[in-house]
């Protein structure tokens, strides 16, 4: 896992206004999101660790000490999260402390846009889905992590009833497409690239600010 | 388990043992070598189950509740407790074993994601439940076809997607709307899922993992015997 995502990332002091705390896999494009839009100077942003993606039971708490942490410090805090597997205590929390999140189950979902995503998971149910993160990480957060390169047969036990790899680009990036190729055909699944670009991500933080 | 370890040095108590770990380390050649050795030894085919498989499945399932294992070591262990109820299986039917009860799964229509329900599977199998496993994208119909023929005392339906999750209320509707639905114990699960949807939809428990699946059934089966 990228060291730095588990780090604060901050570029302003403790006078900003705006704290985002976002999952790890939301770093980048939260930044690029900032600089485009010249937020430097209002917005701080802290991960949590991106690995949390395969284990979302432990987003919630992780979450709530990062909110504790930071509360009465800036006047708003974003949460860069969407319900992410957690069973809506994400949503819990966030109502706990009055903090807003990323509407929609998944960044698969607010990346895409949920109709457009809608759409896309009714074209094959058995769709697997990256990102722009996802492919740069598949090795260690797929491959490694479900052990698909040490126990053959965890492929078929784990994708048995896949069919397609959708890559849900948020950039239009030539390497990254042959990336994901390539996870694709690693997966022996067909490959189809959408490319979204920042989608609600970008639409939530400017309405934050 | 070591190369040079021969499973038939080791008495009834160290085997076991050694299955536990082996289970513990989804080794399925291992756990088949195992369990054919006990029976050889006489040990009636339950006494096996429960004791050899059930009681290491339990520690697997302790592990993964805790969030020591992860989903691949699970699914190992799975497997390896499959290669165990491959033999096991047909001696039990043959023995009259006792059944806890029979348990119809299947994941909604329009989900194919069956990781978690197959967990269950094995988890329910290994506790002394019959299982009929409908498989992934299962309607509404194959699932009243499958109450009617079954006649299961629990029914289980798994969603991992937030848009296919809903459509269990649409089975439990019809369940109620045919006046069947109080016939069985509906259980509910899959990681979108919490305690207030299970509620919402109707069903008489939100299972929160595989492990928790099995110690709510046979809560709830003997809250229903009482």
């Amino acid at each position: 896992m990228d060291k730095t995502l588990t780090e604060n990332i901050s570029y302003c002091d403790k006078n900003s206004r705006i704290l985002i705390i976002a999952c790890g896999a939301l770093a980048k494009e939260i930044i690029h999101i900032r600089e485009i839009n010249n937020m430097q100077n209002i917005m701080d942003i802290q991960c949590l660790p991106a690995i949390l993606h395969n284990r979302p039971e432990k987003i919630p708490r992780l979450l709530e000490n990062k909110i504790i942490e930071n509360q009465g410090q800036y006047k708003t805090i974003m949460i860069g999260y969407a319900d992410c597997g957690s069973a809506g205590q994400i949503q819990q929390i966030c109502s706990k402390y009055n903090v807003s999140l990323i509407t929609g189950s998944h960044c698969y979902e607010f990346f895409s846009g949920t109709d457009n995503f809608n759409k896309i998971q009714n074209q094959e149910l058995g769709t697997f889905y990256l990102t722009d993160y996802l492919v740069r990480h598949f090795d260690s957060l797929i491959i490694k992590a479900y052990k698909l390169d040490k126990i053959p047969e965890m492929k078929n036990m784990l994708f048995n009833h896949y069919k397609k790899v959708v890559y849900i680009a948020q950039t239009d990036n030539n390497y990254l497409n042959e990336k994901a190729k390539s996870c694709a055909d690693f997966l022996e699944l067909s490959y189809e690239r959408v490319i979204t670009g920042y989608g609600e991500l970008e639409t939530f933080i400017k309405q934050g600010v | 388990m070591s190369d040079d370890l021969d499973l038939n040095d080791l008495n009834d108590q160290e085997l076991m043992e050694q299955m536990w770990d082996d289970l513990y380390d989804g080794l399925a050649d291992e756990i088949a070598e195992g369990t054919q050795i006990l029976l050889d030894r006489g040990w009636a085919p339950y006494k096996v189950l429960t004791e050899a498989l059930v009681e290491g499945m339990r520690i697997v399932g302790i592990d993964f509740r805790d969030g020591i294992l992860f989903v691949p070591e699970v699914l190992m262990s799975a497997n390896s407790m499959k290669a165990g109820m491959a033999i096991l299986r047909p001696l039990l039917a043959e023995s009259g074993a006792p059944i806890l009860g029979k348990f119809v799964i299947g994941t909604v229509k329009g989900d194919i994601h069956d990781i978690g329900k197959n967990l269950v599977v094995m988890m329910m199998e290994g506790a002394g439940f019959e299982v009929i496993d409908l498989g992934i994208n299962v309607d509404v119909d194959m699932y009243l076809k499958s109450l009617e023929e079954h006649k299961p005392e629990i029914f289980g339906m798994s969603a991992l997607l937030t848009t296919t999750m809903p459509y269990m209320k649409v089975v439990i509707d019809t369940m109620k709307e045919q006046g069947i639905r109080d016939d069985y114990i509906v259980l509910v699960g899959g990681a979108p899922l919490n305690e207030e949807f299970g509620r919402e939809v109707g069903a008489d428990a939100y299972c929160r993992d595989a492990a928790v699946s099995v110690e709510i059934a046979k809560e709830l089966m003997l809250k229903r015997a009482a």
